[in-house]
């Protein structure tokens, strides 16, 4: 047995699994280099986005097949959460009240501004609304990412805004970060690089950068202690990011509600706890916003 | 490179009999993928995902040695990364690859001849690639919750470890005895 394994043959053949095996481990180590340096439009995410058109096919149709399952499960948690869930509608609706008589004030001007397009603060005429089923979900736990059944044939491109229906009308969960002729990847809100310029109702026009902290929850940052806001004001996005630069996302769609506001003594910012309008992980289908006027179209250049 | 057959260094006894039935490997590792990328993710407990395709990379290398492991989780891995939305290109077949090749290192052992020792294999093996991509994301300069990583680790890994018994089981049946296959040996059994 020792001779055999000392035999010239014995050692040709470990050192072609050694070259074999090293040669792909290098293969990976230049491939991971590669694609960490390339923009979205570079050959590898090219390729990224052929082979993930190749199997939207398959990942339609088990999409299709699992959702009456992932349905009876969404209405088994949600039974478990009842009670809780009325308590805290309960006390939604009393704030949604006291907001409708705001926005009646406001619902006039409001109108009229967002019918001139190119303002860039109407997402609902900037953009053309692309409805679109979610048809895979990330493999990593790492990536909060799915892919959906539109692609750049529908209009859709990076950085087009992704929204869904949430607990009170369409609200922001998402960016789109690839897109194939037929199919493309939305990263969401709760991926930990989101930082988006957001701004609060009853706020005297607060600006402040939204970051997910933990799962299903966000914090504003950058919000001086001076500017009023209270629980159940509403988040939307500012339409621009730091120093005025244009941001990806236009001005004005939900994103959720504050749920906590605070600070210590020597702060100058508040801290902000928000609370999303939508939990993409119980999503099934989103609205993607393909960019229409040219504003739009500029935000989606943004780098 | 021509890669041949070569016999079982410790072959399982009563074991049946095959060849190495890599187009058989090629099949399970498609189809791992498959399901990887299209049903697995819809499983989503806790945010913990089953690993069905390292499950399939373990049994492969388990029953084909590190060579025929190795490759297969390179290309598993590649597979994967090219159809689901993962974000990287290149380290989940760097991962797999170390699994298929650490599992391989063990084909033919006899203390894995249970169905046991294979399913904690498997549980290593995605506590193993969920730990290097964690790595690589930080590497990456990507923020990554402690808690978050703790969480879908451990989902990850019960999950994974309630479909590796079927998965190996399935592999056994389809691949048979356990045989190392390696480039330059042609010992005239298979």
């Amino acid at each position: 047995m020792s001779n055999q394994s000392h035999s010239p043959l014995a050692q040709r053949r470990v050192l072609a699994r050694r070259v074999i095996v090293g040669g792909l481990v290098v293969l990976c180590l230049i491939l991971l280099s590669i694609y960490g340096r390339e923009a979205s439009s570079g050959p590898l995410h090219g390729l990224q986005d052929g082979a993930g058109t190749l199997v939207t096919p398959i990942q339609d149709g088990v999409s299709r097949a699992v959702q009456p399952v992932r349905n009876a499960w969404d209405w088994a948690k949600s039974l478990v959460n009842a009670r809780d869930r009325a308590a805290q509608l309960a006390k939604e609706n009393q704030q949604l009240k006291a907001q409708i008589v705001q926005g009646q004030f406001n619902s006039e001007e409001n109108q009229r501004l967002t019918q001139v397009p190119g303002l860039g603060n109407a997402w609902n005429v900037d953009y053309t609304q692309v409805p679109a089923d979610i048809i895979s979900w990330s493999a990593s736990p790492y990536y909060d990412e799915a892919r959906i059944d539109k692609g750049t044939s529908n209009g859709v491109i990076v950085n087009s805004p992704v929204i869904a229906a949430g607990t009170a009308g369409p609200a922001l969960v998402g960016v789109i970060t690839q897109a194939g002729p037929i199919s493309s990847t939305v990263a969401f809100l709760s991926q930990p690089q989101t930082s988006i310029g957001v701004t609060v109702t009853n706020a005297n026009s607060a600006f402040g950068i939204l970051q997910p902290t933990a799962p299903g929850a966000y914090e504003i940052s950058g919000i001086p202690v001076g500017k009023p806001i209270a629980n159940g004001d509403i988040v939307y996005t500012a339409g621009f990011r730091l120093f005025g630069q244009l941001s990806i996302f236009p001005r004005g769609i939900p994103i959720g509600l504050v749920e906590g506001v605070g600070h210590r003594a020597t702060d100058v910012n508040q801290t902000v706890q928000v609370d999303p309008f939508v939990d993409p992980n119980s999503l099934a289908y989103v609205v993607a916003l393909a960019p229409k006027s040219a504003l739009a179209k500029q935000r989606a250049t943004t780098p | 490179m021509i890669i041949s057959v070569g016999s079982a260094e410790s072959p399982a006894a009563g074991a049946i009999a095959r060849g190495p039935r890599l187009w058989m490997v090629a099949l399970m590792v498609l189809a791992g993928v498959l399901l990887q990328v299209s049903l697995m993710p819809f499983i989503n407990v806790a945010d913990g995902i089953p690993d069905v395709l390292v499950c399939v990379i373990v049994a492969v290398g388990l029953l084909r040695g590190p060579l025929v492991g190795a490759i297969a989780g390179a290309a598993g891995g590649f597979l994967v990364e090219l159809t689901s939305p993962v974000g990287t290109l290149g380290v989940l077949a760097l991962l797999y690859l170390v699994v298929g090749w650490g599992a391989g290192r063990l084909c033919g052992r006899d203390e894995i001849r249970g169905l046991l020792p294979p399913v904690v294999l498997c549980v290593i093996a995605e506590a193993v690639v969920l730990i290097g991509e964690a790595f690589v994301q930080l590497m990456l300069s990507r923020p990554l919750d402690f808690g978050d990583v703790v969480r879908s680790l451990l989902a990850s890994v019960i999950l994974t470890g309630l479909v590796a018994a079927p998965v190996v089981a399935l592999a056994r049946r389809t691949l048979g005895a356990p045989r190392v296959v390696e480039p330059f040996l042609m010992s005239g059994d298979g």
